[in-house]
């Protein structure tokens, strides 16, 4: 009598007498096999193009075990090479014909592009600007992979022209903008229509990138009649609008005197306020996507001087990187003051340079869009 | 108690609440088939004893949480993985085959720690990979991201 276990992974065959396993049992023996071959042939220091004619000897004697043999190996591979940074990856590409395609399989490429926390690397971007260019620039963007189909879409939400704002997308496939709408909309309980969503006004932070996570970008809209303040998302996918749900106690208490908006932090949505007469700066994070309930406050700080703070980064230890203007805005604001200091201060403030922009939070990835265009 | 028999006939016993963290001898036991002794017909005793290490260690994972042993089981597992290449992967291979995930997830991450600066060459070595492409097919893969053949961290040695 036969029974079937290893649900969840494998089904072998276990026979009443112990004697289970039996096709991984030799698959795994070829493979010793075949190590032991290499290891005796190294011994005997054969010339590698001999040790490669013997190899192939093996391979023909039984296909089949060799094949077992080489999935079983392949499957430690994998669990070891998605571990790996996107540099080291594409060298190994290198190792032999398996590795490479092993490597340029899409279904590894999927594998590997797992964001989570461990992966997000910090990138601090220094750039000199003028007045100009800010007067010039007032659009904001996000960048998002579309796993449904395969590509890179960047979305960009103009607020130059106000009130002929536009949400526009671009497919990198296609390689051309495409209107999507002036403004989302959303239904308002007893006002009978449809009201048009307005993007957050901010004049400190311009350039907020929109916050992509969970297949759909972010961002904070308004609706100008009854201040609301709507959290709204984008699938990347199938392009449709959506919003999702915030607490009261979210709600600026003092608007123009205070700060909102969101951003990424260990693959999490955060939302923060700055409540600049309280000096308070509180920061929540969205532990399980779209609950409500979920919404859990991460770090409360007294920002004394530091007002209209940004988070930037969370370190492996939970401390937090922020980012803010030197001064108060009422006090004149140099837009270009801006500085980086730590939650707990073990970092101390990051050396100051007169032209650091902005840090940029972002993780490595081996779906390159030249592959994908 | 559990009874494991390596692949060098040397008979090991186990609790039954540290041999459960893998999976394949769970499945085992539910089923009844673990009776008497367990062959493992793919384990050295010298890596059986490494993987009983780790069991016993972690057989109450959830509990080191509650007494604060967290910091004790993390300084564990980093002894634990300093070992010599060869004794990895056989721990690597045996934790695959038990199917012991979190086993698997720290050998895995240990083996690309040393894996991740390594040169095509020594990646070859260190796992018995045959080179079978042809200049032009390299040359062709080192166009592609000449970047990521570049730089003062690529380690060609073998260990």
């Amino acid at each position: 009598m036969s029974v079937k276990v290893g649900a969840k992974r494998k089904h072998f065959q276990i026979e009443n007498n112990g004697d289970y396993n039996e096709a991984k049992k030799v698959s795994l023996f070829t493979r010793a096999n075949l190590i032991k071959c290499q290891h005796l042939k190294k011994k005997r220091s054969v010339p590698a193009k001999k040790t490669r004619k013997g190899k192939r000897v093996v391979k023909q004697i039984d296909v089949d075990q060799q094949a077992t043999g080489i999935h079983f190996q392949e499957e430690i591979i994998v669990e070891i090479l998605k571990r790996l940074p996107v540099q080291s990856v594409l060298r190994f590409k290198c190792a032999s014909k398996s590795w490479d395609a092993l490597i340029s399989d899409p279904g590894f490429r999927m594998k590997h592009w797992s964001p989570d926390s461990k992966s997000e690397k910090l990138l601090i971007r220094q750039r000199s600007l003028t007045q100009r260019d800010v007067n010039e620039e007032c659009s904001f963007f996000g960048l998002g992979y579309d796993a449904t189909s395969d590509g890179y879409k960047i979305l960009k939400l103009n607020i130059t022209k106000y009130p002929n704002q536009s949400i526009e997308i671009l497919t990198l496939k296609s390689g051309s903008w495409r209107k999507i709408c002036n403004h989302p909309t959303i239904d308002f309980p007893g006002m009978g229509c449809k009201l048009e969503i307005y993007p957050y006004p901010n004049k400190i932070f311009p350039f907020d990138p929109l916050v992509y996570v969970h297949g759909a970008f972010h961002w904070l809209g308004h609706l100008m009649v009854e201040r609301k303040v709507i959290l709204v998302s984008f699938d990347i996918s199938n392009e449709v609008f959506g919003d999702l749900p915030l607490l009261e106690e979210m709600f600026v208490r003092v608007p123009g005197l205070s700060d909102i908006s969101i951003s990424l932090l260990d693959g999490m949505l955060c939302f923060h306020l700055t409540d600049v007469p309280l000096d308070i700066f509180k920061l929540w994070a969205m532990k399980d996507y779209g609950v409500k309930e979920s919404w859990t406050v991460l770090f409360t700080i007294r920002v004394c001087d530091l007002s209209l703070v940004r988070p930037r980064y969370r370190f492996p230890d939970g401390d937090l990187l922020l980012y803010a203007p030197g001064e108060l805005p009422h006090q004149g604001l140099n837009p270009w003051s801006f500085k980086f200091q730590t939650f707990e201060g073990k970092y101390g403030c990051w050396p100051q340079r007169e032209f650091i922009e902005k840090g940029i939070v972002y993780t490595e990835s081996l779906i390159s869009p030249k592959l994908v265009i | 108690m559990v009874k494991l028999k390596s692949n060098d006939d040397k008979e090991f016993e186990v609790e039954e609440a540290a041999v459960i963290q893998s999976e394949m001898i769970k499945n085992m036991i539910e089923d009844g088939c673990a009776t008497s002794v367990i062959p493992l017909p793919n384990i050295d005793s010298k890596t059986l004893i490494k993987v009983i290490e780790y069991l016993n260690k972690h057989i109450n994972m959830g509990k080191a949480a509650e007494t604060g042993e967290e910091d004790d089981l993390k300084e564990f597992d980093e002894q634990f993985v300093n070992m010599g290449w060869e004794e990895l992967f056989d721990v690597i291979m045996a934790a695959n085959y038990l199917n012991i995930h979190e086993l698997m997830e720290l050998c895995c991450q240990s083996a690309a720690d040393r894996l991740k600066n390594k040169s095509v060459r020594a990646v070859r070595e260190m796992l018995k990979i045959t080179n079978d492409l042809t200049e032009e097919e390299e040359q062709e893969i080192i166009n592609d991201a000449p970047w990521a053949f570049e730089g003062p961290e690529i380690d060609d040695t073998v260990n």
